[in-house]
C-alpha cells in the first residue's frame, strides 16, 4: 500500500511539476505522429486479395465503358507483384484490351500472347480470344480439311493446331467453360473428329441446351439420323424460346440456330439423306461468326408466326415492319394481316380499350391483306361488339365487302359471313351466305366443304349432294383426313357404314382433335354388328387382365396384340405393357434373355412405362450377355426419344446413378432432363438432391429448384431434407435445422442427415442436440 | 595577498582562446591555405550533390556555434587550461586551491600527425572527401592545442554540424536514397488505394490516368531529410539539449520528413486524379516543397517542446536565452534536472565553468601555442596542399574545380554506327527517342537496331563522373534488377569489362548491356569490395564514356536472342571505342 501511495505521490509530483503550458506547443508534433499511426494502420490493414479483386473487377467496368486510359492503370495496379500466373495472366488480359483500345495494336498483340501461351494454361479469355481469331483466320474450308493429311504442315493446320492448343489450354483453366467447350466441339465438327466434338459439347449440354444443334450435326457427319433427329427436336424448342424472348432484337446466332435446326428437322423428318450443311449457314453456325444469313421475307415470316404462336404480337408485328419492310413483297401484307388477325382475335371481349385496338388492328391488316379469311373473320365478329366499335366495325365490313370487285373474292366475304352467322347460332343467315358463297366460287374446298358438311343435317337428297360435292374435293386430294372425315360422316348418314368405317377410321387417326369422329365411328362400327372390329375394348381388357391374374401372360397378350396391331389404342397399349411388366417381374431372375425380351416388348407398345423402364436399367446392371443387350436397348430407347419422353430417361439414368454413387453422372444426366423438360417437378427436386454435393453456386441453383416444390408440397419429407441440407450447406442453419428435424423424424433412413443435423446444431451452439443427433446417426447405422 | 582585479582580468583576456588563437595566427593561416583547395573541391562537390547543397546554412551554423564556444571560453574567469606545448609545463592551479595536473601534448599531437598524414593522403588521392576529414582532424587537433580537451569538447557541436555535409562512406546517401524512396513510394500506393485512386506502382513510378508520376531522387526526400536533421541538430546543439533529446528528436524528424514526403506524393497524385491539377511539377511543386520545409521545421520545434515537457519540469525548464548571459556572467549554466546527464551543449559550458579552469596565475602562454612543432606542421600542410594543387592545376590540368557548373566545357564527340552490324540492321540513328534507354551523361548518342524481330537501343553518353552504374538510373525510372552480372569470356574467364542486367518492370523483360570506359581507353569497373568501394569514395574523379544496349520485351529473351544482343554489343562496343579514342588522339586501344 505504501508502495502503492508512493508511486501515486512520484507520479502527482511528476504530472504536477510538468510546464503544462509547453504542451500546446507541441500539439502540431502529436498530431503529426497521429498521422503516423494512422498512415501505418491504413497501410498494415491493406487485404491484397480483396484489392485485386476490385481492381480485376474495376478493370472490366471500365473496359466495358470504354474507359481505356483508366482501365490500361487498373490493369497494371499489382502487377509487378503478382507471382500467381493465373491472376497475372488475367491482368495482362485486361491490359492487352485496354492497350488495344488506346491504338496501340502491337503491344496489345504482344501482351495478348503473354495472357494465352500455347504452351501452358493462361487467361482463359486471351486464349478463346486468339483461338477465335486464329479460326477466323484461317480460310481453309471444311472441305479441304477433310483430304488433308494429319501431319500436313502448312500454314493453315499450323495456324489450326495452334488455335486447337489455345482452346485445350482455355479448357485446363476452366474445364466447365461454355464457350471453350462449345469452340472445342465446333473446332472438331469443322476437323472432322466427331467423336471429339461429341465429348466435348455433351459437357455444356445440360448447360448450353443449343448445343443440341451441335450434337444434331455431329451426328449428321456419322450418319446417325436417328440421333440427328432426336437432337435437332431438342434444339427446336431452345431456339424457339431464344428467338421469343429476343424478339424484336434477334441475335443473329438464335436465328442462326433456329433455322438450322429447322432445316436439319425438315429434311430428316421427311426421312431424306440429310444435306451437308447450307453453304450459307454452315461456316457460320460451325465457326460461332456473325454472318447473318436471314435475308429471305418467308424466313421473317416464319419467325413473325412462332411469335404469334406465343402471344408476342407486337413484336412479331414489329419484326415484319423491320425486316420485311416492302410493302410491294405479297409476303409483307400477308404477314401484317395475319398478325393483326391473331392479335385482335385475341383481345378479350373485356378488356378496357379492346375495341378500339382490335379495330385499329383490323384496319391495319385488311388494309395490308384484306382477302385474308381470318382477319375477315374476326371483322365479322367485331361488328358485333356492343360498344361504339361495332358499328365502326360494321362499316369497316360493309366498305370491304362493297370494295370487292371479283367473284372469289366476294365467296370468301359470304363463306366468312356464313362461319360468323353459323357460330352465332343464326343458320337461316348462314346458310344463306354458304349458298352464296357457293354460287360465286362453286369450285372453292372449303366452301364446298361446309357446304356439303351443312347439307348432313338435311334429308337424304342433300347428303347424296353432299357426297358428291365432297367426292369432287377427294378427287383432288384423296388423303386429306378432313375430307375423308366428311365423307365419312356422310356416308354413314347414308347408311353405307362399312366405306364410312374405313373413311373415318383413316380420319380418326390423323386429325388433331377426332372426338366426333370416334363418336360417329363408333356409331357405324355398332351399326356393323359382330362383323365389325372389337367394339367393347373394355371387355376385352378385361379378358386379358383376368387371364393375367392367372399368370396366363401369353394368352392375355394373345387376345390384346391382334386388336392393338387393327387399331391402335391408348388402353390397349397400356394394358399390354402393365401386363409385359408382371410378367417380366414374375420371370425367374436367372431367365434374363426372356425377361429383356418381354420388357422389349412392353416397351414397344408403352415406351414411357414407367414400371418397364426400371426394369429395363435393372436388367443392364446384370451380369452376362443380358447387361450388354439391355444397355443397347436402353440407349436406343434413350436416344429415339423426345422432348418429355427423352426427359424422363434422363431422370431414370440420373436416379439410378445417383443411387449406385456416381453422382457425377447423375448430374450430368439431371441436368440433361432439366434442359428437356425443365418444368417437371420431379427432375427439379431430383437435380437439387444432386446439388447437394456441389459448390455454393450449386447449392444456391437447388434452392432455387426445390422451392417452388416446396411451395406446393410443404410437408414432404424428401423435399424439405434436401432444402434442408441445401441451407446448411450455404451456412443458414436456423432453418436448416428446422427442415432437417422435420425430415429425421419421417425419413426411413435419416442417417445422413442427423449427421448433417448434428454439425447445424454445432453451428448453433447446441452441442447437447449435436451429440444427441450423431449418437442416433449411429444407432441407426448399425446393422 | 590581494590581488588587483583590473589586472586579473586583463591577464585572463591575454590568455582566452582568442589571444591564442592570435598567437597562432601564422600557423593557422598556413594550414588554411594547405587545406583551402581541397576544401574548396569539397565545397564544389557539396554543390554538386542537391541533398548537401544546404553545406553553407550548415557552414554558418557550425559557425555560430564555434563563435559561441570561443566566446564563451574567451569570457570565462579564469585562463584556459595550457596544454604543454613544445615542453613548457604549466602547473594548473584553481583559485580554490584545486590542483589540476598539466594535460599531455601528445593528443594534440597524434591528431596533428593523424591529420597530417590524411591529408597527404588525401592530396595524393585528390580527394576532397578525404580532405574534409583531415580538415575535421585537424581541427580537432588545433583546438586541443590551443585549449586542451575542454576546448575540443566546447567545440564539439560544431564538429557535429560538419559532420552533417560530409557523404557517408559506402554509398551509404544512395542507399538511403533508394530506401526512402521505397518507403515514400510503397506508402502513397497503399494510402491511393484508400483513396479510391485509379492508379499503378511500378517501381518507383506511379501511374494514373492521363500521367506518369515519376518519383525521382529529389522526391525521395533525401534532401529535406537530411537538411531538416541537420535543423534538429543544431537546434538541440543551441538550445544545448541532453543527449536523451537527441535519441527522440533525430528519429522523431526523420519520420517527420518521410511523412510529409507520403503526404506530398499522395496529394500530388489524388489531386491529379480527382482534380487534374498538377502539383508535382513546376511552380507547385516548389511552393508545396516550401510549405513542406516549413511545416518540418514547426514540426522540429514542436517536438522539442514536447520533449521539453516530458524532459523537464517546471521548476528546471531550461532558459534558452540564458546560456550566454549566464557566461557573461561568470556563472556555472544551470544543469539540467531532468536529462540525467550533461548536454552536448554542456561541453562548452564546462569549457568556459571557471571551476574547472586552471589557476589565474599561471605562467602566460608563449607566443605561439602551437608552438615549432605547430608551426613546422602548419608550413609542411601548406606546402603539401599548395604544392599538390599547383601539381594538378599546371602538370594534370586535372584541377577537379571543373565540376563547377560554369567551369564545365564538355568536349562534344561524334560517333557514328554502320547501316549493319553483326547481322543487326539499324533503323534509326541519334532519333532523341530513348524510349528505353537511361542515359546521365551531358550527352547521348543513340540508334535502333533489329534484327530477328528484335529491336535494340544502342547509346553513348557521357561525361560521367568515372564509373556510373547504369542500375541506378533503371532503379529510378520503375525498373527492378533481376540479376546482374559481370561478363567474362568463355573460356578462359577473362574479365570483358561489361555488365550485364535483367530488369522487370510491371510487364516488360528488358536485357542491358553496358561498359565504362575513360578518354584514356581503360575500361571502367564497379567497386567489387568495400575496400573499392571505399576507394571509389575517396578516389579522385575521372571522366567515364558508356556503351549501353538495351533490349526489352513482353517476354524474357531467349538464350539465342540474348547470344545475339551479346554479339551485337561487343562488337559495336569496340567500334564506338575506337571512335573515342580517336578522338582523344589515342592510338593504343587497350
Amino acid at each position: 500500500m505504501k508502495q502503492g501511495s508512493s508511486v501515486n505521490t512520484q507520479i502527482d509530483d511528476w504530472l504536477h511539476e510538468r510546464p503544462w503550458k509547453l504542451l500546446w506547443y507541441g500539439v502540431p508534433a502529436l498530431l503529426a505522429g497521429g498521422l503516423v499511426l494512422l498512415v501505418a494502420i491504413l497501410v498494415l490493414s491493406q487485404q491484397t486479395k480483396e484489392l485485386n479483386a476490385r481492381y480485376d473487377r474495376l478493370a472490366k467496368f471500365l473496359l466495358a465503358t470504354r474507359n481505356f486510359e483508366e482501365a490500361k492503370v487498373a490493369s497494371l495496379h499489382g502487377l509487378a507483384d503478382l507471382k500467381d500466373d493465373r491472376a497475372r495472366s488475367q491482368k495482362l488480359y485486361y491490359l492487352a484490351l485496354a492497350l488495344n483500345g488506346l491504338g496501340r495494336k502491337q503491344e496489345a498483340i504482344q501482351l495478348m500472347n503473354e495472357a494465352a501461351p500455347l504452351d501452358r494454361p493462361g487467361c482463359l479469355e486471351a486464349q478463346l480470344m486468339i483461338a477465335q481469331s486464329l479460326l477466323s483466320s484461317t480460310n481453309v474450308t471444311s472441305e479441304a480439311l477433310r483430304g488433308m493429311p494429319l501431319n500436313a504442315t502448312n500454314e493453315a493446320t499450323e495456324t489450326l493446331r495452334n488455335a486447337e492448343r489455345h482452346l485445350l489450354n482455355a479448357l485446363a483453366r476452366d474445364p466447365q467453360s461454355l464457350v471453350a467447350n462449345e469452340l472445342l466441339g465446333r473446332f472438331y465438327i469443322n476437323t472432322h473428329n466427331p467423336a471429339k466434338a461429341q465429348k466435348y459439347l455433351m459437357q455444356i449440354y445440360s448447360a448450353k441446351p443449343e448445343t443440341a444443334l451441335l450434337l444434331a450435326i455431329v451426328c449428321l457427319e456419322t450418319n446417325d439420323q436417328a440421333g440427328a433427329l432426336q437432337w435437332a427436336e431438342r434444339a427446336v424448342p431452345v431456339y424457339e424460346r431464344k428467338v421469343v424472348e429476343s424478339a424484336p432484337h434477334y441475335r443473329v446466332e438464335d436465328l442462326q440456330g433456329w433455322q438450322e435446326t429447322a432445316r436439319i428437322m425438315q429434311t430428316l423428318s421427311a426421312n431424306q439423306k440429310p444435306a451437308p450443311l447450307s453453304e450459307a449457314t454452315a461456316p457460320s453456325v460451325r465457326a460461332d461468326t456473325n454472318a447473318p444469313t436471314q435475308d429471305g421475307s418467308a424466313f421473317w415470316l416464319s419467325i413473325a408466326r412462332l411469335l404469334v404462336k406465343q402471344g408476342k404480337y407486337e413484336p412479331a408485328l414489329e419484326t415484319i415492319e423491320q425486316q420485311i419492310h416492302n410493302p410491294t413483297n405479297p409476303v409483307y401484307g400477308l404477314a401484317i394481316g395475319e398478325v393483326c388477325a391473331a392479335w385482335a382475335g385475341s383481345i378479350p371481349a373485356d378488356q378496357q380499350g379492346g375495341s378500339s385496338l382490335r379495330l385499329q388492328l383490323l384496319q391495319k391488316g385488311l388494309t395490308n391483306a384484306p382477302q385474308l379469311l381470318p382477319l375477315q373473320l374476326v371483322l365479322a365478329q367485331a361488328s358485333h361488339a356492343p360498344d361504339e366499335t361495332g358499328p365502326a366495325a360494321k362499316k369497316l365490313l360493309d366498305d370491304a365487302v362493297a370494295a370487292v370487285t371479283n367473284n372469289e373474292a366476294a365467296a370468301g366475304w359470304q363463306f366468312v359471313l356464313w362461319t360468323d352467322a353459323r357460330l352465332r347460332g343464326d343458320l337461316p343467315t348462314a346458310r344463306r351466305h354458304l349458298e352464296a358463297a357457293y354460287q360465286l366460287a362453286p369450285q372453292n374446298p372449303l366452301i364446298k366443304n361446309d357446304l356439303a358438311m351443312d347439307l348432313l343435317s338435311g334429308s337424304r337428297e342433300d347428303a347424296e349432294r353432299a357426297l358428291k360435292l365432297i367426292q369432287s374435293l377427294l378427287d383432288q386430294s384423296p388423303e386429306a383426313p378432313g375430307l375423308r372425315d366428311t365423307r365419312g360422316q356422310i356416308l354413314a348418314k347414308l347408311g353405307r357404314n362399312e366405306e364410312a368405317a374405313a373413311d373415318l377410321e383413316f380420319a380418326a387417326a390423323r386429325l388433331p382433335n377426332p372426338q366426333k369422329t370416334q363418336e360417329v365411328l363408333a356409331k357405324v362400327h355398332a351399326a356393323l354388328g359382330p362383323t365389325a372390329p372389337q367394339a367393347h375394348p373394355a371387355a376385352l381388357l378385361g379378358q386379358a387382365r383376368d387371364l393375367a391374374s392367372q399368370r396366363k401372360y401369353a394368352e392375355a397378350l394373345a387376345k390384346l396384340e391382334p386388336e392393338m396391331r387393327q387399331s391402335p389404342n391408348a388402353a390397349y397399349a397400356s394394358a399390354i405393357a402393365d401386363i409385359c411388366a408382371t410378367w417380366a417381374e414374375k420371370t425367374p431372375a436367372r431367365q434374363t434373355a426372356e425377361r429383356l425380351g418381354i420388357i422389349q416388348k412392353g416397351l414397344g407398345y408403352a415406351p414411357q412405362h414407367a414400371g418397364l423402364m426400371a426394369l429395363l436399367l435393372q436388367a443392364t446392371h446384370a451380369t452376362g450377355d443380358s447387361g450388354p443387350a439391355a444397355r443397347k436397348l436402353l440407349d436406343q430407347l434413350v436416344a429415339s426419344a423426345v422432348g418429355e419422353d427423352a426427359a424422363a430417361w434422363h431422370l431414370l439414368l440420373g436416379q439410378d446413378a445417383r443411387t449406385r454413387g456416381d453422382l457425377s453422372a447423375a448430374r450430368q444426366q439431371l441436368q440433361t432432363a432439366y434442359g428437356l423438360a425443365p418444368e417437371r417437378t420431379d427432375i427439379k427436386t431430383s437435380l437439387a438432391g444432386v446439388l447437394v454435393a456441389g459448390n455454393r453456386d450449386d447449392w444456391e441453383e437447388g434452392l432455387r429448384l426445390i422451392q417452388p416444390a416446396l411451395d406446393e408440397f410443404s410437408d414432404n419429407t424428401e423435399y424439405r431434407n434436401t432444402r434442408g441440407l441445401l441451407l446448411a450447406r450455404l451456412g443458414q442453419n436456423k432453418a436448416a435445422a428446422a427442415d432437417l428435424e422435420y425430415a429425421v423424424t419421417k425419413l426411413p433412413n435419416p442417417a445422413e442427415s442427423r449427421i448433417e443435423l448434428a454439425k447445424v446444431y454445432d453451428a448453433l451452439g447446441k452441442s447437447q442436440l449435436a451429440d444427441q443427433q450423431r449418437r442416433l446417426a449411429a444407432s441407426a447405422r448399425k446393422p | 595577498m590581494a590581488r588587483n582585479n583590473n589586472v586579473h582580468n586583463h591577464v585572463i583576456i591575454e590568455d582566452s582562446a582568442l589571444a591564442r588563437i592570435k598567437a597562432s595566427r601564422v600557423s593557422l593561416t598556413l594550414m588554411a591555405l594547405g587545406m583551402a583547395p581541397l576544401l574548396w573541391l569539397f565545397c564544389v562537390m557539396s554543390w554538386g550533390r542537391p541533398a548537401y547543397q544546404f553545406f553553407p546554412l550548415a557552414l554558418a551554423g557550425a559557425a555560430v556555434l564555434g563563435w559561441r564556444a570561443l566566446k564563451q571560453a574567451s569570457s570565462s574567469s579564469a585562463p584556459l587550461p595550457s596544454p604543454a606545448v613544445s615542453g613548457q609545463s604549466s602547473v594548473v592551479r584553481g583559485p580554490n586551491t584545486e590542483v589540476r595536473s598539466p594535460e599531455s601534448p601528445w593528443p594534440a599531437r597524434s591528431l596533428g600527425l593523424a591529420a597530417g598524414l590524411l591529408f597527404l593522403l588525401a592530396n595524393a588521392l585528390w580527394s576532397p572527401w578525404l580532405g574534409f576529414v583531415a580538415f575535421l582532424l585537424g581541427l580537432a587537433a588545433v583546438l586541443w592545442s590551443l585549449g586542451g580537451k575542454a576546448l575540443v569538447q566546447a567545440f564539439v557541436p560544431v564538429m557535429l554540424i560538419l559532420l552533417t555535409i560530409l557523404p557517408p562512406p559506402l554509398n551509404g546517401e544512395v542507399t538511403l536514397t533508394l530506401w526512402l524512396r521505397s518507403v515514400a513510394v510503397n506508402t502513397s500506393n497503399s494510402l491511393l488505394d484508400w483513396l479510391q485512386v485509379t492508379h499503378a506502382q511500378d517501381g518507383n513510378t506511379l501511374l494514373l490516368p492521363g500521367k506518369t508520376l515519376l518519383v525521382e531522387e529529389a522526391c525521395s526526400g533525401i534532401n529535406s531529410f537530411i537538411l531538416c536533421n541537420a535543423l534538429c541538430l543544431f537546434w538541440g546543439l543551441w538550445q544545448r539539449r541532453s543527449p536523451w533529446w537527441f535519441v527522440f528528436a533525430l528519429p522523431a524528424t526523420s519520420l517527420f520528413v518521410v511523412l510529409g514526403n507520403i503526404i506530398r506524393i499522395t496529394a500530388g497524385a489524388a489531386a491529379f486524379y480527382f482534380r487534374h491539377v498538377d502539383l508535382l511539377s513546376g511552380r507547385p511543386h516548389e511552393i508545396f516543397g516550401l510549405v513542406l520545409l516549413l511545416g518540418y521545421c514547426v514540426l522540429i520545434l514542436s517536438f522539442d517542446q514536447c520533449l521539453v515537457f516530458l524532459m523537464y519540469s517546471s521548476h528546471s525548464e531550461p532558459d534558452t536565452a540564458a546560456p550566454q548571459s549566464r557566461a557573461a556572467d561568470g556563472q556555472p549554466a544551470a544543469l539540467p534536472t531532468g536529462g540525467g546527464s550533461p548536454s552536448l551543449g554542456e561541453a562548452e559550458s564546462l569549457a568556459s565553468n571557471p571551476q574547472c579552469m586552471p589557476d589565474p596565475l599561471t605562467p602566460r602562454p608563449p607566443a605561439s601555442p602551437l608552438g615549432r612543432f605547430g608551426f613546422a606542421g602548419a608550413a609542411g600542410l601548406a606546402l603539401v596542399g599548395i604544392g599538390f594543387f599547383a601539381a594538378h592545376l599546371f602538370l594534370g590540368g586535372r584541377h577537379g574545380l571543373a565540376k563547377l557548373p560554369s567551369l564545365s566545357s564538355v568536349r562534344e564527340l561524334k560517333f557514328s554506327m554502320p547501316a549493319s552490324l553483326a547481322g543487326w540492321q539499324r533503323i534509326t540513328a541519334d532519333s532523341g527517342d530513348l524510349s528505353w534507354v537511361q542515359t546521365m551523361g551531358v550527352h547521348t548518342v543513340d540508334w535502333s537496331f533489329q534484327h530477328n524481330g528484335l529491336q535494340a537501343t544502342l547509346a553513348v553518353d557521357y561525361p560521367l563522373d568515372g564509373f556510373h552504374n547504369v542500375k541506378i538510373c533503371y532503379l529510378n525510372n520503375g525498373w527492378q534488377v533481376q540479376s546482374e552480372q559481370e561478363l567474362l569470356r568463355v573460356p578462359g574467364g577473362e574479365d570483358l569489362h561489361a555488365i550485364r542486367l535483367e530488369l522487370q518492370n510491371a510487364t516488360k523483360f528488358a536485357l542491358v548491356l553496358h561498359s565504362v570506359v575513360n578518354g584514356q581507353g581503360d575500361w571502367l569497373a564497379p567497386p567489387r569490395s568495400v575496400e573499392n568501394r571505399f576507394t571509389e569514395t575517396v578516389a579522385a574523379p575521372q571522366t567515364g564514356y558508356r556503351i549501353q544496349m538495351i533490349s526489352a520485351g513482353y517476354a524474357p529473351l531467349s538464350p539465342a536472342a540474348e547470344a545475339d544482343c551479346l554479339a551485337f554489343f561487343m562488337q559495336a562496343r569496340q567500334l564506338l571505342l575506337q571512335q573515342l579514342v580517336e578522338q582523344f588522339g589515342k592510338a593504343a586501344i587497350k
